[in-house]
């Protein structure tokens, strides 16, 4: 008899616990009450392109619709999103070479409100900005994300650049993670907009 | 070496007795074929095919180019992530055995093993969760065929549920279990008077070697931001990251072996000629791969890392969430050249 087969008829038998020695319950299968905050960063030639995603545990989920859909009609349109997209980018600050850059709002992927609620959902936003000319080699990157601190979990990191003509160096976070730097250079040659990220292997950070 | 009847019976009663449980991967030893391996796994493949009424075969088997399907993967239970193809629940114990033949021929005993704790495991979670929305159980586990078992053509073998997705791409004799997702909650847990840690070795690996390494190495390898999830989990499919830590073009050949064993508890999930391959892959661009941690450097300790190079890509996070984060552990295994190897099958 196969060990799925027995595994299955195994464990179809209520004394299943019986069975159990010296277990101690575990963790909470999901996030709960945290909401989970990814950042990409992408160096393009010409811009700076982020990218979050939010992921909200199931016990964040209503304040999470609630901001999503304030006339509660139970579907997220298209100005909402924007508007909602516009509320994060508003905690969001990006900085080159100690300048803050304006970002403007592109994509936004919206999830099903029914995934939402049972910590599931992801809301995707792009942000994009334009990257100022400056005669220096090395330019410096410094992002912050203030959205909701209060019980979020953060991760930030950035792309692997494009093309060998754009060069990262190490990444700096705080403990959070709700604050990255790093600096690049992009040589002069112009990097044609990637359609899939390279293989990491050329990179030395 | 064709496994026999009485070798699989033989591996199993050893898997049965537990005797496999602190046994780390094997060293590379086979000289078979790869094709032999890819025919070995086709025939298992039909077999089961074979145990399957129309209805049945219709919902196991999707399309070569089926992207959605292709990346339909997931941690999550049923419940709240809804997965296609065949359920363990809703199959005769006959073919239950034969996705079980299945398994056993397109794994290596290892991966074989760590299959069946990690669906233990969620069995006891079953018995220890609140009733609710989430499914758990060792039957919520599905199998499904992107593209048909063929020995020639490009097809996948889909084999997951909670804390596991192994997605077996064959590309004739070339085999890749990249993407897959490894968990387990509980981590550690105690059945029948044996004590079972589906990542253990792997765990304890990656402690011996952050700890091997020298004052200068540990430095750079160790960031003090927290990791508190996967960066590259599941639905992050085709994305690149600038690698960090330390290069382990600085490692001494001790630590370097170290790293290799590291690295194959993931690769060597797989039956021994894929992980072979792979492995030799991945030796050849050792030197171009970072090893990165946050967290404790005492064993035990809730402590992610991060092993990135131009042939693989492993996380490893323990999950807080609400309790003891060493006992949920979430990895991923990717190949930053192209996951389900579409550098061959052509995206």
């Amino acid at each position: 008899m196969s060990r799925l087969v027995v595994l299955c008829r195994r464990f179809g038998r209520a004394q299943f616990a019986g069975l159990l020695l010296g277990f101690t319950p575990a963790a909470h299968a999901h996030r709960l009450d945290e909401l989970l905050q990814r950042s990409f960063i992408a160096v393009e030639p010409a811009r700076i392109s982020i990218e979050i995603t939010l992921t909200p545990g199931v016990g964040r989920a209503d304040e999470f619709v609630a901001s999503l859909d304030p006339n509660h009609d139970g579907k997220i349109s298209s100005s909402e999103g924007e508007t909602f997209a516009a509320t994060v980018g508003g905690q969001l600050a990006l900085f080159i070479d100690g300048q803050r850059l304006a970002l403007t709002v592109g994509d936004v992927s919206v999830p099903d409100l029914d995934a939402v609620r049972t910590g599931v959902g992801d809301l995707q936003i792009q942000f994009t900005a334009a990257l100022p000319d400056s005669p220096r080699g090395a330019r410096a990157l410094r992002f912050s994300n203030n959205y909701l601190p209060a019980g979020s979990v953060y991760l930030a990191t950035a792309f692997a650049p494009a093309g060998p003509n754009i060069r990262i160096g190490p990444l700096r976070r705080d403990e959070a993670q709700q604050s990255l730097a790093f600096d690049f250079t992009i040589q002069a040659r112009p990097t044609p907009a990637p359609t899939r990220p390279p293989s990491s292997a050329a990179l030395r950070p | 070496m064709i496994p026999t009847p009485r070798t699989l019976f033989t591996l199993r009663l050893l898997l049965a007795l537990g005797l496999s449980s602190a046994v780390r991967l094997p060293a590379a030893q086979s000289d078979a074929k790869p094709a032999a391996a890819t025919d070995r796994i086709v025939a298992a493949a039909n077999a089961f095919l074979a145990t399957l009424d129309s209805e049945a075969r219709a919902k196991v088997a999707f399309a070569g180019d089926d992207r959605a399907q292709r990346t339909r993967w997931s941690n999550l239970p049923t419940g709240i992530f809804e997965r296609r193809g065949l359920r363990l629940a809703d199959l005769t114990p006959p073919q239950q055995a034969a996705v079980d033949a299945l398994l056993a021929t397109a794994l290596s005993p290892e991966g074989y093993r760590r299959t069946h704790e990690i669906m233990e495991g969620d069995e006891v979670l079953r018995t220890t969760e609140k009733p609710g929305r989430l499914i758990f159980g060792s039957s919520e586990y599905f199998v499904a065929f992107v593209g048909a078992p063929s020995a020639t053509d490009p097809w996948t073998l889909q084999f997951g549920g909670h804390h596991l997705a192994l997605n077996l791409t064959i590309i004739g004799s070339r085999n890749t279990i990249a993407p897959s997702f490894v968990g387990a909650q509980p981590a550690v847990y105690t059945i029948r008077g044996e004590r079972k840690r589906p990542l253990g070795v792997a765990t304890d690996l990656s402690f011996e070697l952050i700890n091997a390494l020298d004052e200068s190495q540990r430095g750079r390898a160790v960031l003090g931001a927290r990791f508190r999830d996967l960066v590259l989990g599941p639905g992050q499919d085709g994305r690149a990251i600038v690698p960090e830590g330390v290069r382990a073009d600085s490692f001494t050949p001790a630590q370097r072996q170290r790293l290799l064993d590291l690295i194959r508890q993931w690769v060597g999930v797989v039956h021994a000629e894929a992980t072979d391959a792979k492995m030799r892959e991945v030796e050849a661009s050792l030197a171009e791969t970072y090893f990165m941690w946050s967290g404790p450097l005492t064993p035990g300790s809730p402590a992610y890392f991060r092993i990135q190079g131009p042939a693989v890509l492993i996380e490893y996070a323990p999950q807080a969430m609400g309790g003891d984060a060493t006992m949920h552990l979430h990895t991923i295994y990717r190949d930053p050249a192209g996951d389900y190897d579409t550098r061959r099958a052509g995206g």
